[in-house]
């Protein structure tokens, strides 16, 4: 009987360990996980270590602590504690999803000091930091919950958005209300919004970038679609109706479509030293 | 007198005249404003350094491009910067474009630069999948892209091993004189240095030094310049330096592809008067991707990964490189407005003969360097020279940057003290998610390396510090 197709998993969240479940005895599959626990972020959470023992009795193999790097059409370059080079027929990307960037919400103004992605403000809160006194979060997604609750610690909050969790009543929400730009340097002291009618400016210490569920990919020659690649993200930018274990069972399916043999694509590197 | 030269001012004009400098046997002080090297336009221009084929010859300014292209190889080679010969295509899309290639050909024809005038097939073939509705374009082969904050930060370490004194948020905010004008001390807000003569290359500062100096009064502004960067993605598809052809209305528009493989297009060029703001505004940004969309078909704005703004030196007279008239010991390299980096090594040539005509001794030292010792860069090896990276620890996802090439950019010569300082050295952050993720990892390595706690990571200059404080 011929050795079954290798698959390779990038990502250990709820969508990648799904994948892999579902994958089983199908092909070989390794899981790779760039933090040194299985689950990532939430290796705590009952949900992930139950997908995960039920992967593993079906004989699916997991690469702790070792980063995804690049795709090269028939192999993947690792790095970490199972690194090296892993030949694969497919890879699939579950890489969760990140806030979108500055650039992404199109905010202007000055670069400066204490705007921060809400991934980042989330781990400063949980560290006791105190972000602001009148701290501001840009989108109101799932990052913003979080964030929202550590910074009334501290002092005042107001979120820029609809949100679909539940909020602390004494976050103040501002639906349809985008950020044009921030003010002040070096550290950020004022934004301009507005609501599409009208423009004001209001006071700030802390800018929280929470819009948006953008797929966040860092394999390199898997950031757009490519031969032997399946995105187990959400497409749509749009997290209420998504969901990743659905997502991760649908990537599997299209996986096992993918078991043909592929060419090697060397990837463009950056450049170096003439 | 505790030094014999005192260079003010860390940009790629500084860092060039300081790196030269420290092979000869002088005590040379650097002083810098900010809080890091490379923090001015220095880091926020479009990394072209070439052949000069696009500017009018007989000026200084050409002079000291043409007298700087040969070196780019051996430059960068030494000091560990990235560099690529990729060429550039100036594309001429109606009639009265096809004019301005022509007299552009004979531009280039002038500076030396070998070049050729593509059309038809030729020109697909050279442009494949980049500006498909151009009509002809000038090639030239020898342009170049370089890494002009590891140019400059290159250089920066390679002076302070040999033993340049450099001074970051050191800025000079006075000087005193002896009777005959010439300053003899420089002073700065922690100490006062005496000094034997001074280099003022402080960019858009220059003028406000040589005020600060009793010498010349003369008018500096600053000219910005917006660009928008793409991913790497898109960047697969730009392989060479392309522009539009300025006419007498709009300027050129330009693409480049980065030594990382991403693509800045931009930029603008508006004279402004504050010397600080450095924001960028949706309208602008709007003109530059209008144009853009020529040069890169089926763009997509989901692909910008940053835009900022750069602050050039304008000045009333460009490229004043000479020993001031009014202090015999003062020495001009001001006013290089959007050349600097591709200009530089000669700037900083003719600059240490005008020390030497003020009796400035260049001795050379038999024991300086002239080559940095390179880290390994994860980004920057094949898969099959990864096998020996292969057990490191990835901090930045993005692009691919190992804790290892994070922490030697906090330690060493010139070392990061910020998260901006970090990302100038590695491109940690720097990214299609700007730091979302590895921006706690890195400031863990800074606070490890520099003390600092959770909080009081800064970004960059002090007060832009994560949070306001700690519980």
């Amino acid at each position: 009987m011929p050795e079954p197709a290798h698959i390779v998993v990038a990502g250990s969240g709820l969508a990648g360990l799904a994948c892999a479940a579902a994958l089983g005895r199908e092909a070989r599959v390794t899981v790779f996980e760039r933090l040194p626990v299985i689950g990532g972020e939430h290796w705590e959470d009952r949900a992930h270590s139950d997908l995960r023992a039920k992967a593993e009795a079906r004989g699916v193999e997991f690469a702790a602590g070792t980063q995804a790097v690049r795709w090269e059409g028939d192999r993947l370059l690792a790095v970490g504690q199972s690194g090296g080079l892993h030949p694969a027929r497919a890879l699939v990307v579950a890489t969760g999803h990140r806030p979108r960037t500055r650039a992404e919400s199109r905010v202007d103004g000055a670069r400066t000091g204490g705007v921060i992605p809400a991934t980042v403000a989330a781990h400063l809160l949980a560290q006791r930091v105190i972000l602001g006194r009148n701290v501001v979060i840009l989108g109101a997604g799932r990052w913003a919950r979080e964030v929202a609750v550590g910074a009334l610690r501290a002092g005042a909050c107001t979120v820029l958005g609809s949100p679909w969790l539940d909020f602390p009543a004494a976050a103040e929400v501002l639906p349809g209300v985008r950020v044009v730009r921030t003010l002040g340097m070096p550290r950020i002291q004022s934004i301009e919004v507005s609501d599409g009618e009208r423009t004001w400016t209001r006071a700030c210490d802390s800018l929280v970038l929470a819009d948006g569920h953008v797929p966040y990919r860092n394999v390199d020659g898997a950031v757009l679609d490519r031969p032997g690649v399946i995105f187990a993200q959400d497409l749509a930018d749009d997290e209420p109706g998504w969901s990743p274990i659905e997502a991760g069972i649908q990537a599997a399916t299209l996986a096992l479509q993918q078991r043909a043999p592929r060419d090697h694509v060397p990837t463009t590197l950056r450049i170096g030293h003439p | 007198m505790t030094h014999d030269v005192a260079i003010i001012g860390a940009g790629v004009i500084g860092s060039a005249i300081a790196a030269r400098l420290s092979r000869c046997r002088l005590r040379v002080l650097w002083l810098e404003a900010a809080h890091d090297v490379a923090e001015g336009a220095s880091k926020a221009n479009s990394g072209i350094a070439g052949t000069g084929y696009d500017m009018p010859t007989g000026t200084l300014e050409s002079d000291l491009v043409l007298a700087s292209r040969d070196t780019w190889e051996s430059t960068c080679e030494a000091l560990d910067v990235p560099f690529e010969r990729v060429g550039s295509l100036s594309f001429a899309f109606d009639e009265d474009d096809l004019a301005k290639v022509e007299k552009l050909a004979e531009q280039a024809a002038n500076a030396g630069a070998r070049f050729e005038v593509l059309d038809g097939a030729r020109l697909r073939e050279t442009a494949a999948g980049m500006a498909p509705d151009a009509l002809a374009a000038l090639h030239v082969p020898g342009e170049a892209v370089v890494d002009p904050i590891r140019l400059t930060i290159g250089r920066a370490r390679l002076a302070v091993t040999n033993g340049v004194d450099l001074r970051c948020s050191t800025p000079a905010t006075g000087f005193l004189h002896d009777r005959d004008g010439r300053v003899t001390h420089v002073v700065t807000p922690k100490e006062t240095f005496a000094v034997g003569a001074v280099v003022n290359a402080a960019g858009v500062n220059g003028d406000v030094i040589a005020r600060a100096a009793k010498a010349e009064s003369f008018e500096m502004w600053p000219r910005k310049g917006m660009f928008l960067l793409l991913d790497r993605a898109v960047g697969e598809r730009v392989t060479k330096i392309l522009t539009t052809i300025p006419t007498e209305h709009t300027r050129g528009v330009l693409a480049v592809p980065t030594t990382n493989r991403t693509v800045l297009v931009g930029p603008t060029a508006t004279d402004e008067t504050d010397k600080t703001d450095k924001t960028t505004d949706e309208e602008t940004l709007d003109w530059i991707w209008r144009r853009a969309g020529n040069l890169i078909p089926a763009l997509s704005r989901d692909h910008v990964i940053k835009v900022f703004a750069g602050l050039r030196p304008a000045a009333d007279r460009t490229y004043r490189i000479e020993v001031s008239a009014q202090v015999p010991n003062l020495v001009h390299a001001t006013g290089i407005r959007s050349t600097g980096v591709q200009s530089s090594p000669a700037v900083a040539d003719l600059v240490c003969s005008l020390l030497e005509s003020i009796g400035v001794p260049l001795t050379p030292r038999l024991d300086s360097r002239v080559r940095l010792p390179r880290v390994p860069r994860l980004a920057e090896l094949s898969s099959a020279d990864a096998a020996s990276l292969a057990n490191s620890t990835v901090v930045c996802a993005c692009e691919h940057v190992t804790a290892a090439e994070i922490q030697a950019a906090c330690t060493g010569v010139v070392p990061a003290r910020s998260l901006d300082g970090v990302r100038k050295r590695t491109r940690a952050m720097a990214g299609r998610c700007q730091g979302a993720y590895c921006s706690v990892g890195v400031g863990f390595i800074l606070s490890v390396q520099h003390g600092y706690e959770p909080w009081n990571v800064p970004q960059g200059e002090p007060g832009s510090e994560w949070g306001v404080g700690g519980a």
